[in-house]
């Protein structure tokens, strides 16, 4: 168990910088979820965290220690891969043990520890067989299994669900978090799935283009996003963005005439543009709500329904209502908008902070 | 209609069977008649129409390269030359193709090119300059000349196979490794070289048998039966006057044994999907 820091990391390839001075602490015990579009750098960043990769300038500390100089098995840290990378020529209990066997524990001692973390994670009827003869979910139980056997201060888990089924990566999602909660150890997990990120984090780090966009908890994230990046890329569906005139203070013209009567006033001139986002289930059907559009297609997911409307200039929202409402394709629908979902952005993307909003 | 389909089949099969047979005869063959003639008498070798069954069979040529011409000593040359050649083989190749395949190292692709092309040399033009090396440096008439030779011949062929299956094998398994602690020696030796085992098993054998069949090099770098290998034993068989067919034949019997053995010893080794639950596909 330790904290983790990161001091103005950067990696570079020769001139072609990827991550640009990366500052993120991790308290000691959290969960922090490293997440953001494929290609946004946050693999490597967890790769130079477990020393895989080199650090080009900056530095990462581990429980108070510059690590930046110092080799992956003295870093005290376990890596859980996406592909489970396992020994196939190993049995499950020859996997859990190869660390263990590396740094010279005695016998009885690594069996112990090997049945412990075997048992933790329902293992124990599996240690004499090959990976070969496991499925994919036991797999990445047996990696993850590898991981905790050496009781390290910090567990990487780089994109660990990706290649299971959708039931599976629930079940293993759920399992994840109940690992957390009974080790308690530092984790840092590295995904691509916005819906992992906001169910398993205590911080949820959003990464693109090789620097954080912003860091918080998974709520204030939904509920404060930052910039327009992270307020598209947290939520499914994704927030509704559409563009807008300010007149006055108070009021937002959209481009197909309709308008917004915002209840904070807003820190920009008269005539700014500005971007308004809204939460799809921020939407709500209302007979006289300001915006006027036609439903294009329902979908119903059981308890929810996504609702697809064209406004009258053809922009698409998506709106996310509460059981199955009797609307049909083609249908003429007023909508309303709960304050509570309603994001303003200033022409830069940033968020525009309501004056009550800390 | 329904018939001709399955006739179709049929023909297929036979077929299939048909063109099997004939390999497997063309292959088999000729080693069948040398193991015919070792034990035919010299009188039957000699007779106008060939026999291909020994009858009345002999045990005479077997006991003549045993006991007159002491083949047993060419075996051990044999066994001591093609063992070691293929013991250093692998541990050099292996190493190199490791490097070549993991380490960071600069132009490996050039570096692979330049190690095949030394197999692409004409043999005889470098026997005469070998030569004259191995006397100056007092090396004729050793083992170790032989298995220095046979190195440069088989690390080419070692070191290519054994990078290819390295390739094969993901980087997410070194990386594991890696962060378990293990160093790169460990990682060939404990990961590494037991995922790529058939690649070992089969680079092994074909450089095994390089060593235990080459002929023109142990031919001129060696001189007396102490020293002398296999191929070179049975070309001393002959003298100007007569070829003993039976005493040939037999020795190739006895020189061919151990290769059919250990290629049947390690035919388990040579499996595929030893990587198969590693990493999902």
């Amino acid at each position: 168990m330790a904290p983790v820091s990161l001091r103005s990391v950067t990696k570079a390839y020769g001139a072609f910088e990827v991550i640009h001075g990366i500052d993120l602490e991790i308290e000691d015990g959290a969960f922090v979820v490293l997440v953001g579009p494929s290609g946004c750098g946050k693999s490597t960043l967890l790769r130079m965290i477990a020393g895989l990769e080199t650090i080009s300038h900056g530095e990462v500390e581990i429980d108070g220690e510059v690590m930046n100089d110092v080799p992956p098995k003295h870093r005290d840290i376990a890596m859980v891969f996406q592909n489970y990378a396992l020994y196939p020529h190993m049995t499950v209990a020859q996997n859990m043990g190869f660390s263990l066997r590396l740094a010279k524990v005695p016998a009885a001692e690594a069996a112990e520890k090997i049945r412990a973390s075997a048992s933790i994670l329902g293992l124990t009827d599996l240690l004499d067989r090959y990976p070969r003869q496991l499925s994919g979910g036991q797999r990445q139980r047996v990696a993850m299994g590898r991981a905790i056997v050496r009781n390290p201060k910090v567990f990487l888990f780089d994109e660990p669900l990706s290649n299971l089924d959708a039931a599976l990566r629930m079940q293993m999602r759920v399992e994840i978090a109940e690992l957390h909660q009974k080790l308690g150890t530092t984790m840092i997990y590295v995904t691509h799935d916005q819906v992992e990120a906001m169910t398993l984090a205590t911080k949820i780090a959003v990464v693109n283009k090789g620097t954080l966009e912003q860091v918080a908890t998974p709520v204030r994230l939904y509920e404060r996003p930052q910039n327009l990046f992270v307020a598209r890329f947290i939520g499914s569906p994704q927030m509704n963005i559409l563009p807008a005139r300010l007149a006055g203070v108070s009021e937002a013209h959209l481009a197909d005439g309709s308008v917004i009567a915002l209840r904070q006033p807003a820190a920009l001139g008269d005539g700014a543009s500005l971007s308004v986002g809204i939460r799809p289930e921020a939407l709500l059907l209302s007979t006289d709500g300001p915006l006027g559009g036609r439903v294009t297609l329902t979908e119903h997911l059981g308890g929810l329904t996504l609702i697809h409307i064209a406004l009258t200039d053809g922009t698409p929202v998506v709106l996310q209502a509460v059981g199955a409402p009797t609307v049909a394709m083609g249908d003429v629908v007023r909508l309303r908008i709960d304050p509570a979902g309603l994001h303003l952005f200033d022409p830069d993307g940033r968020r525009i902070a309501a004056p009550n909003e800390s | 209609m329904l018939s001709s389909w399955r006739a179709q089949l049929l023909i297929t099969r036979i077929a299939l069977y048909i063109a099997s047979a004939l390999i497997v005869v063309w292959s088999v063959a000729p080693f069948l008649w040398q193991v015919s003639t070792s034990f035919q008498e010299d009188r039957l070798l000699s007779s106008p129409t060939p026999n291909f069954l020994p009858w009345p069979g002999t045990l005479d040529h077997f006991y003549n390269i045993f006991v007159e011409k002491q083949f047993h000593l060419y075996i051990v040359n044999s066994a001591i030359v093609a063992g070691l050649t293929t013991l250093f083989c692998l541990t050099i190749g292996g190493g190199a193709a490791f490097a070549l395949a993991r380490l960071r190292v600069y132009y490996h692709f050039g570096i692979l090119a330049l190690i095949l092309s030394v197999s692409m040399f004409p043999q005889i033009a470098i026997v005469a300059p070998l030569y004259l090396a191995a006397s100056s440096l007092g090396l004729m008439n050793t083992y170790t000349i032989l298995v220095i030779i046979y190195l440069s011949l088989g690390l080419p062929l070692v070191i290519w196979v054994l990078f290819g299956y390295f390739q094969t094998i993901p980087r997410e398994i070194d990386e594991a490794a890696i962060i378990d602690g293990a160093g790169p020696l460990r990682l060939l030796v404990s990961v590494i070289l037991p995922m790529s085992l058939p690649g070992f098993v089969t680079t092994g054998l074909l450089a095994f048998i390089m060593a235990w069949n080459e002929f023109m090099f142990a031919l001129a770098f060696t001189s007396g039966v102490e020293r002398q290998t296999i191929p070179v034993g049975i070309a001393n068989f002959t003298n100007l006057y007569y070829v003993p067919w039976g005493d040939l034949a037999a020795a190739s019997v006895v020189v061919t044994l151990p290769l059919v053995l250990l290629v049947l010893a390690f035919q388990r080794w040579i499996i595929q999907g030893l990587t198969q639950g590693a990493v999902k596909e």
